[in-house]
């Protein structure tokens, strides 16, 4: 019995529920359908419910496929005017499908039926045709195989262009700078990998990964090699691993031939995959061909024992040589043949020849190398207001004893006081765009009138007004400092500010640095904050005012 | 009477399978992973250095006479870190770190762990699986080969 | 008179009030809920068919599942999307009990919501891990350590949630487990507890009337209930045509994903925890869950239930919606406004 205060209006609103539900519900179940019937193509014989469904064991792990669904036989497909077209897998002998499978060397999802999908993303995307070969050595040992040519060339070049330098590969003894790639073909799909050796900083901005002059080929077929570097083995246990391992390595202890000498030192040693002597050149590190008339023996051994103690921040990684091959090298570096002699030549060519790879052809301090240094060359272009403060002598100086703590070389012995001059004109004239004699007025920061701020004040202000770009740890790498080019000052840089005195830094906080991102802090800060953080600066650095530094050349 | 005897004997009852359960359902903390690995025999550090061994995930550390072992897994999400000149970097968000595991930038906020070290017969044994807030020396003899001075 | 009776009527009142019919009444979110939880366990079952819980094996069960079976990408989509919005309509059910002080008088079955909930946020936790892909392994990561931030329990509970001292295959087992088995138990018993409370305190909250107004059950509540039912299905199965239950690509242990976040539910408290790892992450959500438990004693005003906003329970209504107004905006911020290493920076 209904009566009038009934709510049927819930009766409508259930059969519009009903109804609306069941339309739903047909679409999605037509959908389903329909996928499965045209997305999945499921066999040359038309519609089959059948899905094949193979298990093969590779090295104990089993793998489940439904590849050959869609590829019976492992026929590719392809669809000219909407029906299929196959074409039969090419003869793999010794291999068999039946073995291996498809995933094993193509990759792929193999328990997915979908296109995208079962053809992979990153690192399991699927290889085809030439690219199969970055499959080939995950089961094959590292010699010269025919049909995986490129992935050979690529193991040859990791060794070759200095790669295991920095790179450790599981059985190829490499180094420790960067990341250890024996796992990254699990990680990462070939084109990844091939972008990853083209161009470093495109993941990781900070990356101190120099890019190398290598051909599109070369990069290929390293990413070849790499890309078979997996975590899985499908034909050896960790125990068949191990013992391989230690086999190569007293194989290669046994090898010990005499050292070469001369140029050949430093290719076999790697040097000229980065560095420069003579013609031959890495294009990613300095020239070395001079250095005979600038740097000592002594300098040269404590360089390549810790580069990054000369150098603060430099990427060059350790070198240890035996007595013969340190004797060998010294003598090649330490080598003055006149032919270097570079007095009397004219100033062009003398900053093309010794400048440009640097300080760049520009004069912009964007060189060819400058990306991998560990401080910018300086910028000579746009720079006027820079030089307006810089006395003269301080250029000559800079040029003639080399700037401790950077990669700037001393050039006296090389060039002479004439040849200096002349180089300075030129770089006055054509990039700087101011008379060289155009000198502002440089006012002393005066010193303080009151005592200096206590130690924890210190640490606040510089805290709070420094640390955003010099870093907590005063190591030029705070939280902005990728914003500004140059890159703030590395303030733990003991050799370089070893030959300043505290008037100098004082000067640079007081005035900033032209041509940089340091700012006046005059305004800001009082006199006392700001020699008392000249004091933090020398704390950090370790050095004390006039003096501590050590002389070069 | 015989009420009381039934409530504290159910009482007892259930006291003790809750311990059971309870026991059962945490015991997965008692599984550890710490144990002592001989990483590497004493006479191959005799300079300064920092020697990673990427399959435990640890580097000695050697500075004059001491000797100490650095984890290598990144405090922030796990990360193997390199060694680098001035101390350690992340390769997967970009975090800094000193000599001794400090942190200099990057997402990460805590230090990076050490593990304690001991000499037996010889060798360098790390206790793997147990993580220290800061460093743990091992003095060793001295008399070691001259180090390079700079 | 004795009519035709079954279980279903048994445990519905025969007489119900005109007024709690209403959509404003109640919105019917209690039933959204009910509804999402049936096709959980509808497709839950189903799922569980043709799932292993091991690790690298879990993900090829899952692109099975979603690609060779027909049907299968719909049953997950289903199960994903319900699992949501279970949540979302939790949440918003517990508001309207809040705005319409329902739970004046009812504090036991309060606490049982309370509970409800927490399993709610459990279960979608715990059934987040089970893919194994990249999402999955590093929201659990983030997660236990959110939750290792407590003091005292915190180390216990993320050693309970990880099976031991890391993510592993520990943890695929105890996740699968706690989903399939040990929550589902819980469900059960809350949900019971939790509708019986209702008849047993009086019926849906409705505000007081001199005389009410009753209709019989059978057949309004039953159509109104199984009306709200039918469209919530509308909704879950119209949203399953566009939106897919997500699948990245395999986990890597080795190779965090930059940002890595935990899932939304908890990347608010993410948020927070990025601020300060105490206050954040252990004093605030702490402090919430006391109010919450707490808010129908804190509710000094008479008997008010079934109107919304009265003047009498501002405060409660005020400090509430500002705790869901703050925790919404934590998560908008965390989910889609930071980027690489929790910067903030807008997605355009």
């Amino acid at each position: 019995m209904t009566s009038s205060k009934d709510p049927t209006w819930l009766n409508i609103l259930l059969l519009a529920a009903i109804f609306l539900t069941l339309c739903l519900l047909l679409l999605n179940v037509y959908r389903g359908w329909k996928e499965d019937r045209m997305l999945h193509y499921s066999g040359p014989s038309g519609h089959s419910e059948i899905i094949a469904d193979i298990t093969v064991n590779l090295g104990g792990l089993p793998r489940r496929e439904h590849c050959l669904t869609c590829h019976p036989q492992g026929k590719r497909v392809t669809y000219s005017g909407g029906s299929p077209v196959f074409r039969n897998h090419p003869n793999i002998a010794p291999h068999s499908i039946d073995d291996l499978g498809c995933t094993g060397c193509h990759l792929g999802e193999g328990m997915a039926r979908e296109l995208k999908i079962s053809h992979g993303r990153g690192a399991r995307k699927v290889l085809s045709g030439e690219d199969l070969q970055a499959s080939c050595f995950r089961c094959h040992e590292l010699k010269p195989l025919q049909g995986a040519e490129k992935a050979w060339e690529g193991i040859r070049h990791f060794s070759s262009n200095a790669c295991n330098t920095c790179h450790n590969v599981e059985g190829l003894a490499g180094g420790v700078y960067g990341p250890d790639l024996s796992d990254v073909g699990s990680f990462l799909g070939l084109r990844q990998i091939q972008t990853a050796i083209e161009d470093p900083k495109a993941d990781l901005e900070n990356s101190i990964m120099p890019k190398f002059s290598l051909s599109p080929e070369q990069v290929k077929s390293l990413a070849f090699f790499l890309k078979s570097r997996t975590k899985e083995s499908f034909h050896e246990t960790p125990m068949m691993k191990k013992v391989k391992i230690q086999k190569q390595a007293r194989v290669e202890e046994d090898a010990k031939k005499t050292p070469a000498s001369g140029q050949d030192l430093l290719r076999e040693k790697k040097c000229l995959a980065c560095h420069k002597f003579k013609e031959e050149d890495g294009k990613v590190g300095p020239d070395l061909t001079f250095t005979a008339y600038m740097r000592d023996e002594g300098y040269i051994k404590n360089f390549l024992y810790s580069p990054g103690r000369e150098i603060p921040g430099a990427i060059m990684p350790w070198v240890r040589l035996n007595a013969q091959e340190e004797k060998a090298l010294l003598s090649l570096l330490g080598k003055k043949d006149g032919t270097g002699h570079f007095h009397g030549k004219r100033p062009k060519h003398l900053y093309m020849a010794l400048c440009q790879r640097c300080h760049a052809a520009q004069g912009d301090g964007l060189g060819t190398i400058q990306p991998n240094l560990a401080n910018f060359p300086r910028a000579f272009w746009k720079n006027a207001e820079f030089f307006r403060m810089v006395a003269d002598e301080r250029m000559v100086k800079s040029i003639e004893r080399g700037v401790p703590g950077t990669s700037m070389p001393p050039y006296g012995e090389l060039l002479g006081r004439e040849a200096i001059s002349s180089l300075i004109d030129l770089i006055f004239r054509e990039f700087i765009k101011i008379k060289r004699t155009d000198k502002g007025e440089v006012q002393n920061v005066p010193p303080p009138k009151k005592i200096l701020l206590a130690k924890e004040q210190t640490e606040m202000v510089f805290k709070k007004h420094c640390s955003d770009c010099h870093g907590v740890a005063g190591n030029g790498r705070g939280p902005e400092y990728h914003k500004y080019v140059p890159r703030p000052r590395d303030l733990t840089n003991q050799p370089y500010f070893a030959g300043f005195d505290d008037q100098r830094i004082a000067q640079a906080i007081y005035s900033g640095v032209p041509g940089t991102g340091m700012s006046s802090f005059s305004s800001k800060l009082s006199l006392e904050t700001i020699w008392s953080l000249v004091k933090k600066v020398r704390d950090l650095s370790r050095t004390r005012q006039g003096g501590g530094g050590k002389a070069n050349g | 009477m015989f009420k009381g005897a039934f409530l504290s004997g159910l009482g007892a009852l259930g006291a003790v399978l809750v311990g059971v359960f309870g026991d059962l359902w945490t015991a997965a903390h008692k599984f550890s992973s710490a144990r002592w690995v001989p990483v590497a025999p004493m006479d191959q550090f005799p300079q300064d250095c920092v020697a990673p061994f990427s399959e435990y995930k640890i580097a000695i550390v050697k500075s004059g006479l001491k000797m100490g072992a650095i984890s290598l897994e990144c405090t922030h999400l796990g990360c193997a870190v390199n060694v680098v000149d001035r101390g350690f970097f992340c390769p997967c968000h970009g975090s800094d770190f000193g000599a001794l595991g400090e942190v200099f930038s990057g997402p990460a906020k805590e230090p990076l762990p050490w593990h304690e070290v001991i000499n037996r017969e010889g060798k360098i044994w790390v206790h793997l699986g147990e993580k220290l807030n800061g460093p743990k020396w091992l003095m060793v003899e001295a008399g070691s080969p001259d180090l390079k001075k700079g | 008179m004795k009519g035709k009776t079954n279980f279903f009527k048994h445990l519905h009142p025969p007489l119900v009030r005109r007024r709690t019919l209403q959509p404003s009444a109640t919105m019917g979110l209690g039933i959204i809920c009910l509804t999402c939880l049936m096709v959980l366990g509808a497709t839950g079952l189903t799922l569980l068919l043709y799932y292993l819980p091991q690790q690298d094996t879990a993900y090829d069960r899952i692109l099975h599942i979603v690609t060779t079976l027909r049907y299968g990408r719909l049953i997950r989509n289903l199960h994903f999307l319900a699992a949501n919005v279970l949540l979302i309509a939790g949440i918003l059910h517990l508001a309207r009990i809040i705005f319409m002080g329902s739970y004046q008088g009812r504090w036991l079955n309060w606490t049982y919501g309370l509970f409800l909930l927490m399993i709610t946020l459990f279960s979608n936790y715990t059934g987040y891990l089970l893919p194994w892909d990249q999402t999955a392994y590093w929201a659990i990561k983030v997660g236990s350590n959110l939750a290792a931030y407590f003091p005292g329990v915190g180390p216990s509970l993320k050693s309970f949630l990880l099976g031991g001292e890391d993510v592993g295959p520990e943890t695929l087992i105890r996740s699968f487990a706690l989903h399939v088995a040990v929550l589902p138990f819980l469900w059960g018993i809350l949900i019971s507890l939790h509708l019986w409370r209702i008849r047993k305190d009086g019926g849906l909250a409705a505000q007081e009337e001199d005389k009410p107004e009753r209709v019989p059950s059978s057949p309004w509540l039953f159509r109104a209930e199984l009306a709200a039912g039918l469209l919530t299905l509308s909704l879950l199965l119209s949203l399953a045509f566009f939106i897919d239950a997500p699948l990245s690509i395999r986990a890597d242990p080795l190779h965090p994903p930059n940002p890595a976040k935990a899932p939304w539910y908890f990347v608010g408290i993410q948020e927070m925890v990025s601020y300060s790892a105490m206050f954040g992450g252990v004093v605030i959500p702490f402090l919430i869950g006391l109010f919450l438990f707490f808010a129908p004693l804190l509710d000094r005003s008479k008997q008010s239930t079934g109107r919304w906003f009265t003047k009498e329970r501002f405060m409660v209504n005020l400090i509430f919606g500002l705790i869901l107004l703050s925790q919404v905006f934590m998560i908008v911020v965390g989910q889609w406004l930071r980027s690489k290493n929790w910067i903030f920076k807008f997605p355009w």
